[in-house]
């Protein structure tokens, strides 16, 4: 098992009142797992991967990433742990508009302290999501399918435990959806790479070993699907 | 420390307008602090320059004269001036001693009855005049008093009494013991010092006003000059040390008033002026950064949910606002200083402010700023400061931008 919510609420302020976003949601998700969470908008997706991907700390219940207990550690502590173990990638692609698609990659390298042999691991990195001969583009010289490709070789470069995505097709065209959820796929069977997303997405959906429905911040279905 | 150094300078290039206003913003800052510091330095050079000759770099009085400065008292003077001068000649380091008599008169045209017109006057050996004053360099019209019986008048003392060249002027002074001492003067000469309050002033030979205050042989002080001004404190150190001289009250002219707060003034103002450029600066450096801060939270988001540290994401911000700062201030005081540099030849006239300037402080009506390398360097560093206190807020803010902010995404 790589991470696990067990007995998580989050609450949010709202003025006087506190929007309970999350509800006691247990939840595990082990190595190799290709999961989905999925429920209607303000269900609570984004939320749990927030807390999965260490982005942000429970209001009570604890979070485990490989078996430890990441709810109480110090940002910077946490930030070494998103930066070593966990790889994102964001609806809005969110690469650095200042760096091509090679030092982007590079970049993750960098924070999450790797020394040697970087030029070849990003080279590599891009070269498996087809872009060889992109490597020093700038984002805004890139198509959004070809920036969701940069920043899918971002969360991968590093070998993260897991790569959290929070709705990684809802800026990109069916086709170009389809083809970096088959990216994504491939990853996942081909080198064992881990992924959790959120989506509302039917094709993503289809294509998930696994899907937790949410609802009103509690989990309400978990199916795991016959391999495709 | 790598990649935040890249990442500042490759967002430098980002809006290169926005840049391109806060790199003026500075240079404009750290090119006023350039000439404003230029001047105050020309001021101050100026002054003691000037007034430290006009007052003695050393001035050897009698001790109980000291006590008394501001009332010139004649009574307690130097009996025998010349074995004095004599005593200061002889010191290394001193290129010349002046007796120097000064007495408050009152004076009036000839033909009228005597007012309320005062006037400070001097009374010393021509060579003081010419070698220390440089009286007559400053002479409007005329000459300068040749023998006993003549008299320079500054402009404004002149023009109080309605006198102008050959004519004649009585000023009534007194003897050393208390009793009035009238002396009849022709004008010889007219002189402009740059400023109405030097202008009241009279000059006569040394030999006039001994008679004047009845005091034959005698001065009220000697006045030692040095080849530099900085020289001072030695010299007097030195003269005190000499038992010819033990009786005496020696002082460098930083010892005495009002330059023994003229210097501290000075710097308070160099420091009031500098402290109002840089906040104004640094308001307007805020501006800027806070402004990109705010456009790139959610970058700033991935950067943290990357891993990036808070203070990592606060020294990124730094180093942009240190390198736009670096900039503006080589541009800033490269203009400053050839401004200044211009102004030094030119001049800067401060017309009648400077009049109402306190009267022991003998500013000249038109300064002459003074750039130096010290006061380049000192702009530049202010220039970072600038940016450090514009910058300081924003990289605080953006330290402050949460890795959920990754998440929320633009539509
Ligand atoms: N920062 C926040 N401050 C206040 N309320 C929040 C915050 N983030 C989320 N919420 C609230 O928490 C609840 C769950 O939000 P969450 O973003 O997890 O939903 P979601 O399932 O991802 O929805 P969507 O499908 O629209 O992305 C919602 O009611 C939302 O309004
Ligand atoms: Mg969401």
């Amino acid at each position: 098992m790589i991470c696990q919510l067990v007995g998580v609420t989050k609450s949010y302020p709202m003025g006087d009142l506190l929007v309970q976003a999350l509800r006691g949601v247990n939840v595990s998700v082990g190595a190799g797992e290709f999961t989905v969470f999925a429920g209607p908008s303000g269900s609570g997706k984004s939320t749990a991967l927030n807390l999965l991907g260490c982005l942000d700390r429970p209001t009570s219940g604890e979070v485990f990433l490989d078996g430890q207990n990441v709810a109480t550690l110090s940002d910077d502590a946490l930030g070494a742990v998103r930066a070593r173990r966990i790889g994102f990638i964001f609806q809005s692609f969110n690469l650095i508009p200042v760096l091509t698609a090679s030092e982007n990659v590079d970049l993750a390298l960098r924070l999450a302290g790797v020394e040697g042999s970087r030029a070849e691991r990003v080279e590599k990195a891009l070269t498996e999501v087809g872009l060889k001969d992109y490597l020093h583009r700038r984002p805004s010289q890139l198509s959004g399918g070809q920036q969701q490709r940069v920043a899918i070789a971002r969360a991968l470069v590093k070998s993260p435990a897991i790569v959290i995505a929070d709705e990684p097709t809802a800026n990109l065209d069916s086709t170009n959806g389809e083809a970096i959820l088959d990216l994504m796929r491939q990853m996942n069977e081909e080198k064992g790479v881990t992924f959790l997303f959120s989506t509302h997405d039917p094709m993503v959906m289809a294509r998930a070993k696994r899907v937790v429905r949410l609802k009103d911040g509690e989990v309400v279905a978990d199916e795991v699907r016959a391999p495709s | 420390m790598g990649i935040l150094l890249q990442l500042a300078f490759r967002n430098l290039g980002r809006n290169r307008r926005r840049t391109l206003l806060t790199v003026l913003t500075v240079a404009l800052g750290t090119g006023l602090l350039t000439v404003a510091l230029s001047m105050l330095t020309g001021i101050l050079l100026d002054t003691l320059k000037f007034a430290a000759a006009a007052v003695g770099h050393v001035r050897v009085v009698d001790p109980e004269y000291a006590r008394r400065d501001q009332l010139m008292p004649l009574a307690y003077n130097l009996p025998d001036v010349a074995a004095v001068v004599a005593a200061a000649e002889g010191q290394p380091g001193v290129l010349s001693a002046h007796p120097h008599i000064m007495m408050g008169v009152t004076g009036a045209r000839e033909d009228q009855d005597i007012g309320e017109n005062f006037s400070l006057l001097h009374g010393a050996p021509i060579a003081y005049y010419t070698d220390i004053l440089d009286l007559d360099v400053y002479l409007s019209s005329g000459r300068l008093p040749a023998k006993d019986g003549e008299a320079v008048l500054g402009e404004t003392f002149a023009a109080e009494l309605d006198v102008k060249v050959g004519g004649v002027v009585i000023v009534l002074g007194q003897t050393q013991d208390g009793s009035p001492s009238p002396a009849r003067l022709e004008v010889v000469g007219l002189v402009d010092l740059g400023n109405k309050n030097v202008n009241r002033q009279t000059f006569v030979l040394l030999s006039q006003a001994q008679w004047l205050a009845d005091l034959e042989g005698g001065a009220t002080e000697v006045l030692v000059h040095t080849a530099d001004h900085d020289d001072a404190d030695e010299v007097a150190a030195a003269l005190r040390s000499q038992s010819a001289l033990s009786a005496y009250d020696v002082a460098a002219w930083n010892e005495r008033p009002p330059f023994d707060s003229v210097g501290a003034f000075l710097q308070a103002v160099r420091g009031i002026v500098s402290g109002i450029i840089v906040f104004i600066t640094g308001l307007g450096v805020l501006n800027t950064m806070l402004m990109s801060v705010l456009e790139r939270t959610n970058e700033i988001g991935v950067m943290r949910a990357m891993g990036l540290t808070s203070s990592q994401t606060r020294a990124m911000f730094l180093v942009e606002a240190v390198t736009i700062a670096a900039f503006g201030g080589v541009v800033g005081v490269s203009l400053g200083s050839g401004v200044a540099f211009y102004l030094s030849r030119v001049g800067i006239h401060l017309g009648e402010a400077v009049a109402k300037a306190p009267a022991g402080i003998p500013l000249h009506e038109t300064v002459y700023p003074h750039a130096s390398v010290d006061t380049v360097v000192l702009a530049f560093l202010l220039g970072l400061a600038m940016a450090v206190v514009g910058g300081i807020l924003p990289a605080w803010r953006a330290s402050r931008i949460q890795p959920v902010e990754a998440m929320r995404h633009r539509r």
